[in-house]
């Protein structure tokens, strides 16, 4: 949209890749620079680590709007603004670039992390420590949607666990470390399946030895065999169980419930925004693009599997009484979308998978940003404790509506063009599943029309009557994602030009994987 | 072959290139000599820290004379009729006992400062024991790495029992303690280290390691195989190899911690690159049989190590049974008897100096802090110092093998080496080697969980000592980083300097 030199968006994405790092260190090194520990209602002093932090986030979003709209999407299925470096002796390059797939993502990290940090303000133990460990995350997450070398990948996959476990174990509720063991228990098992599965396909990949995954990309490992059994389908199962805890894939779900409920509320935002996407992307980038022959082989798989975790993660959101855990729980049965779209193995059913993606990101990070800000000010999440809320705050109940019409897919807002696509990519290769999944809309209209109506409407109990509204720097944090829920609702264009562009190559290969 | 003692025949031309490839030992004890003599002389209006910096620009010195040495055409010259070699085995080890030496000695400051002890002895102890390891790396001969071992040994044994502060606390002289088992029992390792010498001299008529391999060929000779295991024995002691390591935990617990950190660095290392040396230059025809012994070794030491450091309180004694483990690991690069797998060995020494040193520096600031060096004493070290608590947590994950650390690199290296070797023994070592290494996850997160995630008991806040130490420290943790991500010239370089060995 805006002309960019491929040199400067060279340096450009470095900086977005590495600025949150340097932060991160900075951070670290000025302290927290509050005297008084804060208590009581309303704190309305910022600490040093909060500015700081804040700016650097702020700084790379720029950084990364600028790379967004100066993004070439007429060849959106190309690497653009590359980087390459020799590095390692057996064949791992230092490989950065993005494309129509991962610009997206992330755009939607650097928006995400800026919300999730700036909407931090209140936090006020060890801030420097958090927002380092935040700003770290972020860099991690750039990583991983921009890395194009399987090792380099991995690295950043595994940089990103650290500064998650802490933060759910150091920042968390009541059972922080429970969850954050689990949490960092299950994605260690994961990865390592994943790093077989990635020294597998680099050893039986093309010669001589390389991890570029443009190179092993046209490499055809159906030589080897096809069928569940071959070595192809041996490296997608692996690869797929690193990427579907991290999704999570049902039965390796059970991790997020835990996590999503013991993290703080920017933890939340940016392990549903942000973390569960880096999932997806995995399948997308890795399974789905390498491995062809083997995706076809799997399909059956993927297909029970979308099934089951949308619908079962639609039913355990209906059953919660506690804000947290529905919305938590709505996540697993939004990323059955996202595998359904997948498992379509169509160029519509990707672009879906993709655009669930990013509006899930948007709306899940709104929704858990809203339950913070509501929590902040009352202390519970359960919901038959609430009523009527709206009448004190009506800018929260005004946001918190619009992220939760967008999570059931309202016209108009993001989630609507996402859905709708998956379902239309979905509905030509298997019409019964595709039904099936389309039916937990109803479930979650049911949930989030049910659980927000209590707690938004209705009189209002004389036991909130003074809770005051967002104050300006949290309206500023949460409308920004409002605003990009809304504007990729009403001109999907924005995104889906690139999207459509990215994951064109990814179908052209499953075509003509089907075809060998 | 000579008839008898192998005394070289040595001219003017030969002495004096054998003091050149001398150089940076020499820097190193001269060095050593002028910071005695000043400590002498001048010791009322010269206030003691700028010892610690004259020794510190002394060993910068001898770094410098290695580099000169590398860049001015000596690489690959023996002297004194082939005692010494500086080939890039030689320098690449020598240039990392002397990276490792001024660490320690920049970061000994509260040590050496605390309850007026004369500080300078230590000092000189350090770079001693240094001009010992530096030998022990380019010895090419049998009775000069005998003679560089003694050096090392001594002189570590005077380092063990430096922990003056203890001996004045009245606390059971824990360092005299650690002095002596060390003392005993190195003398002990040597004299077996140097029965299996003898022997291979009396089967081969050679010391030096050129004539032995050159002589010994074909199906190797009973003797000749329990010259292999004595040596290996006695090796073993040095580097602390199970069933060898029983001092290890002792020596590291008693001796001060600035002196464990060069222990547990200085004379790791240099047993290595004595054995890389030794069985890759001399015995390369008895590989089979050697390759087999290390790796039972390797499967016995990272087994012990790993299971032994669960249940360890003390850091220092976690530290302890944590470098068995990584002998343990290392091992298996020994065990590949192949080139690979001894570059893949020089590397992971080198990541290992750098980590291990992180953490001990850290100990060593701790000191102050947690009484009895007890892990409970750094219960919530991130609330007193997250810079310190961050630093030990990078220092530990890299221990782990966790990326982007060094540790993982080297890791990465070794066991790719190890696998590539193809034979089904290595590569069912290297799962078991994976295996200890997720348990070795669990001790180190122990001591990372208390750090962050645990209430401290004292709210004051822990501060390096003095510039000094927060310099070596900020020089090590970068070591840890870089090495890991931008690692490629020095595993290029350890690659070179393993070609010597010809296969």
């Amino acid at each position: 949209m805006i002309a960019l030199s491929p040199d400067l968006g060279r340096v450009i994405l470095q900086l977005v890749l590495w600025l949150p790092l340097v932060g991160a260190l900075v951070v670290a090194l000025i302290g927290n620079g509050r005297s008084a520990t804060l208590t009581g209602e309303a704190p309305l002093v910022t600490s040093r680590a909060w500015r700081w932090a804040t700016g650097f986030a702020a700084i790379t979003f720029i950084l990364a709007a600028w790379l967004f709209l100066g993004f070439d999407t007429s060849h959106a299925s190309n690497y653009q603004f590359e980087t390459r470096l020799s590095w390692l002796p057996f064949g791992s390059d230092y490989r950065i670039g993005v494309d129509g797939l991962s610009m997206p993502l992330v755009a939607l990290n650097a928006l995400l992390s800026l919300s999730a940090i700036a909407g931090s303000w209140r936090i006020t133990t060890r801030q420097s420590t958090y927002f380092s460990l935040f700003l770290i995350l972020e860099s991690a997450v750039f990583g991983v949607f921009t890395a194009s070398d399987l090792f380099l990948f991995f690295l950043f996959w595994e940089l990103e666990l650290i500064p998650m476990f802490l933060i759910i174990g150091i920042w968390g509720g009541a059972r922080r470390e429970y969850a954050a063991f689990k949490f960092i228990l299950y994605t260690v098992a994961g990865s390592a399946f994943m790093l077989v599965g990635i020294f597998l396909i680099a050893y039986f990949g093309p010669r001589p030895l390389t991890f570029g995954i443009p190179e092993i990309a046209q490499f055809n490992f159906s030589q080897y065999g096809t069928g569940i059994a071959s070595l192809g389908g041996l490296a997608f199962i692996l690869l797929f169980i690193g990427f579907a805890v991290k999704v999570p894939v049902f039965p390796f779900h059970t991790w997020l419930p835990d996590a999503h409920v013991e993290a703080p509320t920017a933890g939340s935002v940016m392990l549903a925004g942000v973390l569960l996407k880096m999932g997806g992307y995995g399948l997308l980038r890795l399974c789905v693009t390498l491995l062809p022959q083997a995706a076809h082989d799997w399909q059956w798989l993927l297909i029970i599997l979308a099934v089951v975790n949308s619908i079962y993660g639609a039913l355990v959101a209906l059953a919660q009484t506690d804000l947290k855990k529905m919305i938590a729980n709505s996540s697993i049965s939004h990323m059955g979308y996202v595998i359904l779209g997948i498992a379509a193995l169509t160029q519509v059913g990707f672009h879906g998978a993709l655009l669930v993606m990013l509006a899930h990101g948007l709306y899940s990070g709104l929704l858990f940003s809203m339950v913070g800000l509501v929590y902040d000010r009352t202390h519970t999440r359960e919901v038959s404790a609430m009523s009527g809320l709206a009448a004190r705050m009506p800018f929260i109940a005004t946001v918190f509506m619009l992220a939760g019409l967008a999570s059931l897919g309202l016209p108009g807002l993001a989630g609507f063009v996402a859905e709708f696509t998956t379902f239309i990519g979905a509905y030509g290769v298997f019409p019964l599943a595709t039904i099936l999944c389309v039916c937990t809309i109803a479930i979650t209209a049911g949930y989030i029309l049910w659980r927000l109506g209590a707690v938004l409407f209705g009189p209002l109990s004389p036991e909130w009557a003074t809770l005051g509204d967002a104050i300006w720097r949290e309206r500023i944090a949460v409308g920004m994602l409002a605003a990009a829920t809304l504007l990729i609702g009403v001109v999907p264009s924005v995104v889906a030009d690139m999207s459509a562009g990215g994951v064109a190559p990814i179908a052209n290969a499953v075509a003509q994987g089907g075809q060998r | 072959m000579q008839t008898s003692l192998p005394l070289p025949n040595v001219t003017p031309e030969d002495l004096l290139l054998g003091l050149t490839l001398l150089a940076p030992v020499l820097v190193v004890i001269a060095t050593a000599i002028v910071v005695l003599v000043i400590d002498l002389i001048i010791t009322d209006w010269l206030s003691r820290r700028p010892l610690m910096w004259i020794s510190a620009l002394g060993l910068l010195g001898a770094l410098g004379a290695c580099a000169l040495l590398w860049t001015g055409g000596y690489v690959g010259k023996t002297a004194f009729g082939g005692f010494l070699a500086l080939d890039a085995f030689a320098l690449f080890f020598q240039a990392l006992f002397i990276v490792a030496a001024i660490l320690v000695i920049l970061s000994a400051t509260t040590f050496a400062n605390r309850e007026e002890v004369i500080e300078a002895e230590f000092y000189v102890m350090v770079m001693l024991s240094t001009s010992g390891l530096m030998l022990m790396a380019s010895g090419n001969e049998l009775m000069s790495i005998y003679l560089a071992l003694e050096v090392t040994s001594l002189s570590l044994a005077f380092l063990a029992a430096w922990n003056k502060r203890d001996a004045i606390a009245g606390q059971g002289l824990k360092s005299t303690e650690a002095a002596i088992k060390f003392f005993l029992l190195s003398a002990m390792s040597t004299s077996v280290l140097l029965y299996g010498m003898a022997l291979l001299y009396g089967i081969t008529g050679a010391t030096t390691l050129a004539d032995i391999s050159r002589v010994l060929t074909g199906a190797p000779s009973p003797a000749a195989l329990l010259s292999v295991t004595m040596l290996i024995a006695g090796l073993g002691f040095k580097i602390a190899a199970a069933p060898f390591q029983l001092w290890t935990p002792d020596v590291y617990q008693g001796a001060a911690t600035p002196a464990t950190a060069f222990f547990s660095v200085g004379s790791k290392a240099a047993g290595f690159a004595v054995i890389l040396r030794i069985f890759n230059g001399a015995l390369p025809s008895i590989s089979p049989e050697w390759a087999v012994l290390f790796g039972v070794l390797a499967f016995i030491t990272m087994t012990v190590g790993n299971l032994i450091a669960i249940v360890q309180t003390n850091i220092k004694r976690l530290m302890a049974y944590s470098s068995i483990t990584h002998v343990g690991y290392m091992l298996i690069g020994l065990a590949t008897t192949k080139g690979e797998g001894s570059s893949a060995v020089m590397f992971y020494l080198l990541a290992y100096t750098f980590t291990n040193l992180a953490a001990f520096i850290i100990i060593t600031i701790m000191a102050d802090y947690a009484p009895d060096d007890d892990i409970a004493g750094y219960t919530g070290l991130a609330q007193r110092s997250p810079l310190l608590a961050l630093g030990l947590t990078v220092a530990l994950l890299s221990l782990a093998g966790i990326p982007p650390f060094v540790g993982f690199f080297a890791k990465l290296y070794l066991f790719l080496a190890a696998i590539q070797a193809g034979s089904v023994g290595l590569q069912v070592l290297v799962i078991w080697a994976l295996i200890m290494s997720a348990v070795s996850l669990y001790y180190y997160g122990r001591v990372i969980h208390a750090m962050w995630m645990r209430e401290s008991l004292e709210p004051a806040p822990v501060r390096a000592a003095s510039f000094s130490q927060g310099l070596a420290l900020a020089a090590s943790l970068v070591g840890v980083v870089l090495f890991g991500i931008a690692g490629r010239p020095f595993l290029d370089a350890a690659v070179s300097a393993s070609t010597i060995f010809g296969r």
